[in-house]
């Protein structure tokens, strides 16, 4: 039923100078990892996939996530997660706050629900009670905890991942890796990986594609 | 601050030899009025200013559209001479037949608060991380949410500074307030000026330290207004 994230022809190019040229299909909890050096427009795929591709680039190809076309689909809508280099938890809000901004809301559920749901998704990631803390108050390693969090209670169709174990230290880095890896083989959706660290790419355990 | 209180003050004297509070007992009933007018004028004119430059700012950032010409003409009331502007504007307000009022002068204070406003929150503007907003819509909100939940509260800063400085800014303004008002809408800035012609030198200390008090006040709270909203988020400041 879920046919995965499929890229069709696609082709994303600045001006006259194509950066790339790629079809593939990532099967549902499968990571696939592209990999390059910097300016070979790896997060221009990401853009370009989530939705956010710049006037400067011109894009051609499909995208389709379990069959439906993607192009025209703004960005909200399209149901695909980014988690970045930094784990980009909304300062002005608190942790149980992050975690309510994208959480999918169920017909008939209650408020007391809500919070009774975002407790138990801070406790599966070791941190209950954490929910009225400051992020700015937290580690590195339980931001991140968190930001993947609040990407999985939005409940994403695919993820997209955009080096996003580059500013971790080795141990966390071990650590982050196999628990976003792991979420995502649950939650069995696709999901694209982007790094220049080849141990990243391996630990993945999808297909690599060198640009 | 002294000259204020004192009535009599010869030149040896350190301090004035006569004092009396009677200066600001006959100040303090004949300020409501101007107050009151500067108040008015300084927050029209600034939440219409503030509404203009978010509304092209947030236009830019959405779109490939430049609304950085446009913004160019904004600083026009500070390139050409002020007495030659608002006697133009004034020229065009009786044309339009446009009576002096309170809210002609805020027009006339806008043009001027604008461009202050404008930069300011251009600044913030162009120092945003996009990632912020790119992470709030895969998260589901549209742009309008980002708008409200996102870029605000992270601009929270800008946007204190921008109306301080803008109120201040209308508070102090003269020419503008006299020329449009034509003489009718007393404020604080209107009367201590037309005071300082009066030689009276503890009126005009009264006056002067009124006018001086509401721009200061405006940026004390600039500086202390972020950090007693975000005093429990350490990533805010």
């Amino acid at each position: 039923m879920n046919t995965g994230l499929e890229l069709q022809d696609v082709s994303l190019s600045v001006g006259s100078r194509q950066l790339l040229s790629l079809s593939c299909t990532i099967a549902p909890g499968e990571v696939m990892t592209v990999m390059g050096a910097s300016g070979t427009g790896k997060s221009t795929l990401l853009a370009f996939i989530a939705g956010f591709l710049g006037d400067a680039f011109t894009a051609e190809g499909k995208i389709s996530l379990e069959g439906k076309a993607l192009n025209q689909v703004p960005a909200e809508q399209r149901r695909i997660g980014l988690l970045f280099q930094d784990a980009l938890l909304f300062p002005h809000l608190s942790v149980a706050d992050n975690l309510k901004f994208g959480l999918v809301r169920t017909a008939g559920e209650s408020r007391k629900d809500r919070e009774d749901r975002v407790e138990q998704a801070l406790e599966a990631i070791s941190l209950g009670g954490f929910g009225e803390r400051d992020p700015a108050s937290l580690s590195g390693g339980q931001q991140s905890r968190i930001s993947l969090m609040r990407l999985l209670l939005s409940e994403p169709q695919a993820i997209l991942l955009d080096e996003p174990f580059s500013n971790l230290d080795m141990q966390l880095r071990g650590e982050i890796r196999a628990l976003t890896f792991d979420s995502i083989r649950a939650a069995n959706i696709p999901a694209l990986l982007v790094t220049h660290d080849l141990a990243d790419a391996q630990a993945a355990g999808g297909k690599i594609l060198a640009l | 601050m002294l000259t204020s209180v004192g009535t009599e003050w010869r030149y040896p004297a350190l301090v004035p030899s006569v004092w009396s509070t009677q200066q600001w007992t006959s100040a303090l009933s004949e300020w409501r009025a101007p107050l009151f007018n500067a108040t008015m004028i300084a927050l029209l004119s600034v939440t219409a200013a503030l509404a203009l430059s978010l509304f092209m700012l947030e236009a830019q950032a959405r779109s490939s559209v430049s609304t950085a010409r446009i913004a160019t003409f904004l600083y026009l009331p500070l390139l050409v001479p002020q007495v030659v502007f608002i006697s133009g504007i004034a020229v065009l307000a009786e044309r339009a037949l446009l009576p002096p009022s309170l809210t002609l002068v805020a027009a006339g204070h806008f043009l001027f608060v604008l461009p202050y406003v404008y930069l300011t929150l251009q600044g913030g503007y162009a120092r945003f991380d996009t990632r912020w907003l790119m992470l709030a819509r895969t998260l589901g909100a549209s742009n309008t949410v980002c708008f409200w939940r996102i870029r605000l509260p992270l601009l929270s800063t800008q946007l204190v500074t921008a109306v301080m400085l803008g109120l201040a800014i209308s508070l102090s303004l003269y020419l503008p307030t006299q020329i449009l008002g034509a003489g009718r809408i007393p404020t604080l800035t209107t009367e201590a000026i037309a005071l300082v012609s009066s030689g009276n030198r503890s009126t005009i200390g009264t006056w002067a330290l009124l006018q001086s008090a509401l721009p200061t006040l405006c940026f004390m709270l600039a500086l202390v207004l972020p950090r007693l909203i975000w005093s429990r988020r350490k990533g805010m400041l």
